[in-house]
């Protein structure tokens, strides 16, 4: 069909003279405008997303359900940036003397300037061996050094896998390994329960309950809190054995050996002796020889208990009485009978004990052959699940340091890797990334996703899925309409009939169930609505085409001879085309919205990223967690393209149809 | 008159045609693209029956005789357009048949009884939010048409806009996460809805109107500013009629021109659209309901996707389908009633 360009460029550019007039129709077509040229240059503005998204390695080293970066200046405080460093400096490699085992060492300084820290710190490290061994033996060791000198040693400790490889590829996530978690809690905890000075950790002596002559080992542990030098004694039954300084901040593994020989110590009394480090104390017993040799079987003791200050600690086991005779025993806690019990010969009981602790510390049970220990802490504490690792790591060393608002400790920290192993080179591509608590211009969501790129990809899907099915609707619906009114009498009987009948056809359920049976592609979605929702313009079409029909014009070109082909196209196009293009808009954001409805009903097309699909992962995981930018967002988005279009469509109207301005 | 129970008619059978049509392209789609579906049904249900079989029974046979039993049960046996017929005709006479797994309170699989226990719900909801946003919507629409122009009007005018440019499930979804999980003023979800007969009447009315509270307000919101916006473009567009302007002319003081004159001329489509409005509200919105966990008819339909529940995926969309027609044609008789002159048909989303 040949159509008479030049009559509707005239058409175009009256509509368009007066369309300039209208301040919202024009903001309208502005905003279009630019979701336009950022749909259509999408592939470089926003590259690797549509078709990555389900890819997880692509989004990776984003952080997860970071806010955007401006939403930082609507609330007090400053929150940890995004960063991705590649500057890791090797700092020391060697090789231990008499071996083939090189140690290499790598730092990288991280300045913490905010109020809250990072989420995470993602360390991926990539590299090759050099001269590999044949076992290809490797540890990682990962330090942080803090602004105030305390240090958090081998948070991470990782041996990797004998593997025929002469490369890795490791990941370590200090902020969800439940390793570091435990270390930084256990480091945290001496701070949050007010303590200070040195802190003795982790006594034990073993064995317990010996016979005269026999050797016993203590290990502990001693830390300093303060900042200064500080020193602490290890006392038996009061007898100072040996003392022991730590420099402030530093911590102190006691171990017999030939530095410390009096952790190795030897009974020849029968009796109790309490062996005290710092606060800690262990009870041992030395017994008879016959008393040592007990014939009790005690099983269900567990390893651990846990209790709070002033709780009652109940437990129970049970006791195997394996000789012919009555035994009798005790339950010592501490060094102290806790309970007496007697088992008749060969028999089995249950024994509960109770006790009550009051103060904090470990403190150890013995029974038969068997220990136990009950971690006792001060109540009120969190526990080693409420605590944010990271967070905790770039906070002061304080009481609040283990609490859901710890004081930031800013400053530069020093991130320390070492390699024991083989000698190993780091590549290029190891970073380790400081995960920011915001991100970008619409911040991520729980997968990781940059939600400003599929935004993106939304505006353009928006465009193309609103922009494909409107031209179909213009298109479809101005034929059928202008045929129906040029031609009227039965041909105008039927085609109306024939599309009322079209008009009561439900399209969205329709289109559910072919996406639900069929397929769900974005192209099956415009397909149906495509071919149904012409109907309403057709029908306004007729009837405008009714109206100029009657115009004079009309009957002078029929009476002149012109083809009903011809008079359709030259002068019946021009005068309706406009008010299809306005119905056609108006109706772009139900087209729009429908998708992204499908998308939340799970119907959306897999293939691609649409607002819709932001929205559905929005609506399953953001809802609780409070993540307002990732439902936000991409429904401003929505809101926005729907404004825009409803906006330029109304004021399409208003020209092209005076009666509708305001008077 | 004669000419206007002609159009009574006429629209009436069309309104059947339309049923008639659209059932028959459901149950089309149904029986060629949900063949896999049934067929792989049929083998789960004899693979779980086999589970169970009675030690000396024929597997093979029995097999044989259970895939037999099963594909005449579904019509599997005959031809597609024979298929295509018989759950049309199924669907016309109401029958939906038994649900895979959705079931009604009473643990009945009867589909039209499952669907009969969720769509008082879904009217409850929806019809109440209906009635408000058409109020309100009258009532601000007249105000902004009375002082067209001014910069009420055009806030209202922008407002109406902007409303009906946003998605009901979308508002739904940031009034859940500020009332329900910020605040805590509401339930996040209204599923579990309260049980009339395990709560008391106090506890069952408290329990919903708290689940309502939230799907009400956003679909008034949403609904309202575009019902505004429409009764207002009407009426102005009324008031630019040359008997206005010579009702003005003439001196006709401006209430009276407004709320007789104009109302009158304005009342038909105004009228209609709230009926159409109305009517169309008890067909629910789908994705609201799920996004809010409202047990109605679109929560169900949600389900039965879920579920690939295929019997109540057709038993609701006939449903609604059903109301959707008839309430086309209630408006347009409404519509044909008040003004003779012109028919009419409004596009409207679900």
């Amino acid at each position: 069909m040949v159509i008479h360009w030049d009559d509707l460029w005239e058409r175009f550019k009256e509509v368009m003279h007066e369309f300039r007039g209208q301040t919202i129709g024009m903001i309208g077509l502005g905003i279009i405008i630019m979701m336009l040229l950022l749909g259509i240059f999408a592939p470089f503005i926003a590259p690797d997303t549509n078709g990555e998204w389900d890819n997880t390695e692509r989004w990776q080293d984003n952080p997860r359900n970071a806010a955007p970066v401006w939403a930082d200046y609507l609330q007090p405080g400053s929150r940890a940036r995004h960063k991705v460093d590649h500057d890791i400096v090797q700092k020391e490699n060697e090789t231990v003397t008499g071996t083939d085992i090189h140690i290499n060492e790598y730092e990288m300084k991280y300045n913490m300037d905010y109020d809250y820290p990072p989420d995470d710190i993602y360390a991926a490290l990539k590299g090759d061996m050099i001269n590999p061994s044949d076992s290809r033996r490797q540890s990682f060791q990962i330090d942080v050094e803090r602004p105030d000198n305390r240090t958090y040693s081998r948070l991470i400790e990782a041996k990797s896998d004998s593997s025929t490889s002469e490369s890795f590829d490791k990941r370590f996530y200090l902020g969800r390994s439940s390793e570091v978690r435990d270390r930084i809690y256990n480091w945290g905890r001496p701070y949050a329960e007010g303590k200070s000075g040195m802190v003795a950790r982790n006594l034990e002596v073993s064995p317990s309950i010996v016979t005269p002559g026999d050797t016993v080992n203590i290990v502990g542990r001693l830390k300093n809190l303060g900042n200064n030098e500080n020193t602490t004694s290890l006392t038996i039954d009061g007898e100072e054995v040996g003392t022991y300084t730590v420099e402030g901040g530093e911590s102190l593994t006691l171990s017999p050996g030939p530095r410390y020989p009096e952790l190795s110590q030897t009974f020849e009394e029968k009796g109790t002796y309490d062996i005290k480090l710092g606060d800690q104390q262990w009870t041992v017993s030395v017994v008879d020889e016959d008393k040592l040799e007990t014939d009790i079987e005690v099983t269900n003791l567990e390893d651990n208990y846990y209790a709070q200050v002033g709780d009652e600690v109940n437990f129970k086991f049970t006791a195997n009485n394996t000789s012919n005779e009555t035994i009798e025993d005790s339950v010592y806690v501490s060094g102290n009978r806790v309970k007496n019990f007697t088992i008749p010969p060969a028999e089995m009981v249950d024994i509960d004990v109770s006790f009550k602790v009051d103060s904090e510390g470990t403190v150890p049970i013995m029974v038969g052959d068997q220990t136990s220990r009950v971690f006792v802490s001060i109540p009120g504490l969190p526990t080693r699940r409420d605590i944010d690792p990271v967070q905790v790591m770039f906070s002061k060393a304080n009481e609040d340091v283990l609490s859901n608002d710890p004081d930031p400790l800013k400053g530069e920290y020093t991130i320390k890797i070492r390699t024991i192993g083989d000698d190993v080179e780091l590549d290029k591509n190891s970073r380790i990334i400081f995960s920011g608590r915001v991100y970008g211009l619409m911040g991520t969501d729980s997968s990781g996703h940059d939600l400003a790129l599929g935004w993106v990809w939304g505006a353009r899907y928006a465009l193309m899925i609103g922009g494909t099915i409107a031209i179909l609707t213009v298109v479809l619906g101005t034929l059928y309409g202008m045929t129906s009114a040029y031609f009227g009498g039965w041909v105008d009987e039927v085609m109306q009939r024939l599309n009322e009948i079209i008009l009561g056809i439900n399209a969205f359920i329709i289109v559910i169930l072919i996406m639900y049976l069929w397929k769900k592609s974005v192209w099956v979605f415009i397909g149906v609505y495509g071919a149904l929702q012409w109907r309403g313009i057709a029908k306004i079409i007729r009837s405008r085409g009714l109206q100029i029909r009657q115009d004079t014009y009309i009957e002078a070109a029929e009476s002149l001879g012109s083809s009903g082909g011809r008079i359709i196209r030259k002068h019946m196009i021009p005068q309706i085309l406009p008010y299809s293009v306005a119905e056609a808009a108006l109706m772009v954001p139900l087209f729009v919205m429908t998708e992204a409805g499908l998308s939340v009903l799970g119907l959306g097309d897999p293939n691609i990223v649409t607002w819709g699909t932001m929205l559905s992962e929005a609506r399953e995981h953001a809802l609780a967690g409070g993540y307002w930018w990732w439902v936000l967002l991409p429904g401003l988005g929505l809101i926005l393209l729907g404004f825009s279009f409803i906006a330029s469509g109304m004021a399409i109207e208003k020209v092209v149809n005076p009666k509708m301005r305001q008077r | 008159m004669a000419a206007s129970w002609k159009y009574f008619g006429v629209r009436t059978l069309n309104a059947l045609i339309v049923i008639v049509i659209v059932v028959f392209i459901l149950s089309a789609l149904f029986s060629t693209l949900a063949e896999n579906q049934l067929e792989a049904s049929i083998s789960e249900t004899i693979r779980g029956e086999m589970q169970n079989i009675e030690p000396g029974v024929n597997q093979t046979k029995y097999r044989e005789r259970r895939q037999s039993e099963l594909r005449s049960q579904y019509n599997l046996d005959e031809p597609t357009y024979i298929r295509v017929f018989y759950s049309a005709v199924d669907t016309l006479m109401l029958d939906f048949g038994q649900s895979h797994s959705i079931t009604d309170p009473d643990g009945g699989k009867e589909v039209s009884s499952i669907i009969m226990s969720r769509l008082p719900r879904t009217v409850l909801l929806f019809t109440t939010a209906a009635v408000l946003y058409i109020i309100l919507g009258l009532i601000v629409g007249l105000k902004a048409a009375q002082v067209a122009g001014s910069n009420v009007d055009k806030f209202i005018s922008l407002f109406g806009m902007a409303a009906s440019s946003i998605p009901m499930w979308w508002l739904g979804m940031l009034v859940i996460q500020t009332f329900g999980f910020q605040l805590g003023w509401f339930p996040p979800s209204a599923f579990p809805f309260p049980i009339l007969e395990n709560v008391g009447w106090s506890d069952y009315i408290v329990g919903v109107l708290r689940r309502m509270a939230m799907p009400l307000f956003t679909i008034v919101f949403v609904y309202f500013g575009a019902r505004a916006w429409a009764t207002r473009n009407i009426v102005t567009g009324v008031l630019q009629d040359d008997y206005i302007m010579a009702a003005r002319a003439k001196g006709v003081p401006e209430r009276k021109v407004i709320y007789g004159h104009t109302l009158k001329s304005a009342a038909p489509p105004i009228v209609t659209s709230a009926i159409l409005a109305f009517l169309l509200s008890i067909g629910g919105a789908m994705i609201t309901e799920m996004v809010f966990g409202w047990p109605g008819m679109g929560r169900l339909m949600w389900q039965a996707i879920q579920q690939d529940d295929v019997p109540v995926l057709m038993g609701t969309a006939f449903i609604t389908v059903f109301l959707y027609v008839v309430g086309y044609l209630i408006a347009d008789l409404i519509y044909g009633l008040l003004d003779p002159r012109v028919e009419v048909g409004a596009e409207r989303s679900v």
